[in-house]
């Protein structure tokens, strides 16, 4: 159930490619303290998609219905590049200690309830 | 540019958000018992599901809720399409998306601005489809100045799309990357304006009669800014529809969802239990 490389940091700029293009990242340096709405300029659609992508990529493992739901708007429009970061490593860390501990999985367990995506 | 949540529905591709509360979540779920559907309509034209997503949609699927948000035809990543944008289409677009999601137990609308009338035109159309309403700033009456309230709407629409003949990039080859990628959202938006019916179709919405909300049977919450510059939509609300749950809101206007998003989501959630709950009688009934 584990991601096999849980380098949420690099995952996180691939799907900001992903979704905004990287002719508009070239020329920005992007470190964990980047925000994504003052320093990528993201409009709050755009950090969506990057959410999707990272529920896909992540299979519903990392919970990002909770995280954002204890979030206010202000908090949002403040978050960094590591602190999102932070999040899945810590999410998928959790998940890893649950499976060593012989517990089942966390969100990863419910049959994608935070997947966020179906039909088609 | 990325397109991973996608729906058909009327044959238009409309971009969604399905969120739901995670088994190993902590916290309370009040809602958790009812699993409600609730599906969220958005504003009009600058506005998408995002708004809603932010503020409301993710702590309603905590609290247990089935939380459905969409981009109507048009905005955010739905499809675009020259014609289709009156309250009436957006009427049956929200339900066609309901229909592609497989829903089919009655859902509960929780409507911002024009969404909020969308969501009311909704409740008169197919009151056998909705458990409740939640209207956030309904636009429904005509301005205390006699103005129409599609019109005022048409109007500032209009103005945007005049906008767009101002908008170009300064010749400049430091440009900032990310002011690029905004000004061309901002042509597109523009030029969307300039492209498609929508505000003949907005301008050429059916009034909301005194009568037929009076005949509302659904039930329904409305919450409005003190100061809200809608204030002839409440009177009518008021008015009409004594059968409906009124909040309103000290210190704030139009914008209540935004300057008071904590209480506006404590009475929504609250307001989602009485509905769902079998034991209860809702405000309406």
């Amino acid at each position: 159930m584990t991601i096999d490389t849980p380098d949420a940091y690099a995952d996180i700029t691939q799907c900001l490619v992903a979704v905004i293009g990287d002719e508009f990242l070239l020329d920005i340096d992007v470190t964990p303290e980047t925000t994504f709405s003052r320093d990528l300029e993201l409009e709050s659609i755009e950090f969506i998609a990057l959410t999707e992508r990272l529920r896909q990529r992540y299979r519903g493992q990392v919970d990002f219905t909770s995280f954002l739901a204890g979030l206010t708007i202000d908090e949002i429009l403040a978050l960094t590049v590591g602190a999102l970061a932070e999040h899945i490593t810590r999410s998928l860390a959790d998940i890893a200690g649950a499976d060593m501990g012989g517990t089942e999985p966390g969100p990863g367990g419910t049959n994608g309830s935070d997947s966020g995506v179906q039909g088609g | 540019m990325s397109r991973v949540a996608e729906l058909i529905a009327r044959g238009i591709t409309f971009h969604f958000q399905r969120l739901a509360r995670a088994e190993a979540a902590v916290g309370p779920s009040p809602l958790a018992p009812y699993h409600p559907s609730v599906v969220f309509v958005h504003g009009l034209f600058i506005d998408n599901l995002s708004s809603l997503y932010y503020s409301l949609a993710n702590p309603v699927a905590q609290a247990g809720a089935d939380a459905i948000l969409f981009d109507l035809r048009g905005h955010g990543r739905s499809e675009q399409t020259p014609t289709g944008y009156t309250l009436d289409d957006s009427v049956e677009d929200l339900f066609g998306v309901v229909d592609a999601l497989g829903i089919d137990d009655p859902v509960h609308i929780v409507g911002h601005s024009y969404g909020a009338s969308v969501a009311l035109r909704a409740g008169l159309r197919y009151p056998e489809r909705i458990a409740g309403l939640t209207l956030i700033e309904p636009h429904c009456a005509d301005a205390d100045d006699g103005g129409s309230w599609v019109d005022d709407i048409a109007d500032a629409l209009t103005a945007i799309a005049l906008c767009s003949e101002t908008l170009a990039l300064p010749a400049d080859d430091e440009v900032n990357p990310a002011a690029v990628r905004k000004l061309r959202a901002l042509q597109a938006t523009t030029a969307f304006l300039n492209a498609t019916t929508m505000i003949e179709d907005v301008a050429a919405a059916p009034r909301f009669t005194e009568a037929e909300l009076a005949d509302l049977e659904v039930p329904t919450m409305a919450i409005y800014g003190e100061h809200t510059d809608l204030s002839s939509s409440l009177a009518m609300i008021r008015e009409s529809m004594p059968q409906c749950r009124l909040e309103v809101f000290p210190d704030v206007g139009h914008s209540v969802l935004r300057d008071a998003t904590a209480k506006v989501l404590e009475l929504l959630i609250e307001w989602l239990g009485e509905c769902s709950d079998p034991e209860l009688e809702c405000a309406a009934s």
